[in-house]
């Protein structure tokens, strides 16, 4: 018998195991709805989730997690990358118009926004941080079923 | 910026000058200046040896070398120089990392003009088009080399993809986690002609209210850690191997945690993950039985009648709790997702 079926095989874990994921969920939208002073950015995110922070370092931003449904999704989103579609070389766009050209020749043709129009995203903008977030596709045929 | 830092950094300006060369050496159609960079790294190492830390603790020399050690050095100095908006280092950036950008956008967003519009505000953002006191605020100012350039745009990426979305997040009703467990043997003593059926509402609100406060309580119990590793389990849904992969990151804080609580040292593995839960839920499930009889006074039968009230009506409960009045109804969700 394995783990998981050792779990649904206990009706004392498996009853508390639906407790706590009904409870945690509740108090997930409960945080969602309430104002969060500010956020880490995504250079503390990114460490975080590649494990380069020291304890020391993450306690503050675990604590934070716990509380912050969004940077919790963030992070969970990161995560939940398979690291091996990172490396898949695409076709060579060389010649191809490349985001970085637009860009320059957007910039020259006056296009772009100019700096009163305040082009700069911070993710601190709690305005934007409330809002909901899209979900990455996922394949739930692999998802665990312990659920 | 703190005085001990800076002497102390002083103590590691061998290590920054070859660091800094290195760099040079792999770039050799742009530069940076020495300076800048060391600035850099000792911004970097505010943010995260003083920031992060306890209060008035200093990064001792040794803390210093090692924080530079592990730093993306490489890909810090890309970002700096990107940031001085030298041209040929844009070019390297966008040589580099284009493709990545691109394939990692279009992973987000399904339709090809909303990547495009992804990738475009993502350049806006990295390239910088505010001007505060003089100084063009790039989106790289933020980055210290804590984590690879590739990690750290990712998350931009996936800021940008939600900014331009904001898709809904909570569409799952509460009930609907109900119908999908395996709780027969719950539902068993609910459905059935027991006592509980005949329970007065009163005393099912009563019930409810120790149930939940009781298991408030025994979740308050669990440390920042275990309660995280339940959310992405249960809230965000990441799976035992997603969850066992952060847990094996060699220098994740989470695994050196899990590790002191594991009589394991070895890999860890789904069911090393599976097991740990396991016992997250037996714990919380001693101190829930704990609170309900301790604090609420409650017989072993009427606890039963707790959990079987839980299973039958999750979202009631949850309604009811006390600490959960701005919890938003299945209406309110859907209407908050659609605004």
């Amino acid at each position: 018998m394995n783990s998981a079926e050792k779990q649904k095989g206990d009706p004392q874990v498996a009853a508390i195991r639906r407790l706590i994921d009904a409870r945690l969920k509740a108090r997930t939208r409960r945080n969602a709805a309430r104002a969060v002073a500010a956020h880490p950015d995504e250079d503390v995110i990114n460490a975080f989730v590649e494990g380069w922070l020291e304890e020391s370092e993450s306690k503050s931003l675990i604590s934070h997690l716990v509380s912050c449904p969004s940077c919790l999704h963030l992070t969970a989103q990161l995560i939940r990358l398979d690291p091996a579609t990172e490396d898949v070389v695409s076709p060579s766009a060389a010649a191809d118009q490349g985001p970085l050209q637009r860009f320059f020749e957007r910039l020259a043709t006056g296009v772009m926004p100019s700096i009163q129009e305040d082009a700069v995203f911070a993710y601190q903008d709690q305005g934007e941080t409330e809002s909901a977030e899209k979900s990455e596709p996922e394949d739930e045929s692999s998802k665990d079923d312990s659920k | 910026m703190g005085t001990d830092l800076l002497k102390n950094l002083e103590s590691c300006s061998d290590q920054l000058i070859e660091s800094h060369a290195q760099c040079a050496q792999s770039y050799p159609n742009f530069s940076l200046p020495f300076a800048e960079f060391r600035d850099a790294v000792a911004a970097a190492a505010a943010k995260y040896l003083i920031g992060f830390a306890e209060p008035n603790v200093q990064p001792s020399p040794d803390e210093l070398k090692r924080f530079i050690g592990e730093l993306k050095v490489a890909d810090l100095y890309l970002g700096l120089a990107c940031m001085r908006g030298d041209e040929q280092a844009w070019w390297e950036f966008d040589r580099q990392h284009r493709s990545f950008i691109e394939r990692w956008t279009r992973h987000l967003v399904r339709s090809d003009a909303d990547a495009d519009e992804v990738i475009d505000a993502v350049y806006v953002e990295l390239f910088g088009t505010k001007i505060v006191d003089g100084v063009r605020q790039s989106k790289f100012r933020t980055y210290t080399g804590r984590g690879s350039l590739r990690g750290w745009l990712r998350a931009i990426i996936l800021h940008a993809a939600v900014d331009l979305h904001r898709a809904p997040k909570f569409e799952i009703p509460m009930e609907d986690w109900s119908e999908s467990g395996d709780e027969s043997s719950i539902r068993h003593i609910s459905s059935g002609e027991t006592e509980d059926s005949m329970l007065t509402s009163v005393e099912r609100e009563r019930y409810r209210t120790a149930t939940v406060a009781a298991l408030d309580q025994a979740l308050a119990t669990l440390d920042d850690h275990e309660t995280l590793l339940l959310l992405y389990y249960h809230v965000e849904g990441l799976k035992l191997r997603e969850i066992a992969r952060i847990v094996e990151e060699p220098k994740s804080p989470i695994r050196r945690w899990f590790q002191r609580r594991s009589s394991r040292r070895s890999r860890v593995h789904e069911s090393t993950v599976m097991r740990w839960l396991d016992k997250v839920y037996r714990k919380v499930s001693d101190r829930f039985h704990a609170e309900l009889a301790s604090k609420h006074g409650l017989k072993p039968e009427e606890i039963e009648i707790c959990k079987a009230i839980a299973a039958e009506d999750p979202a009631q409960t949850i309604k009811i709790s006390p600490v959960a009045e701005s919890v938003l109804t299945k209406e309110e969700i859907q209407i908050k997702g659609a605004s």
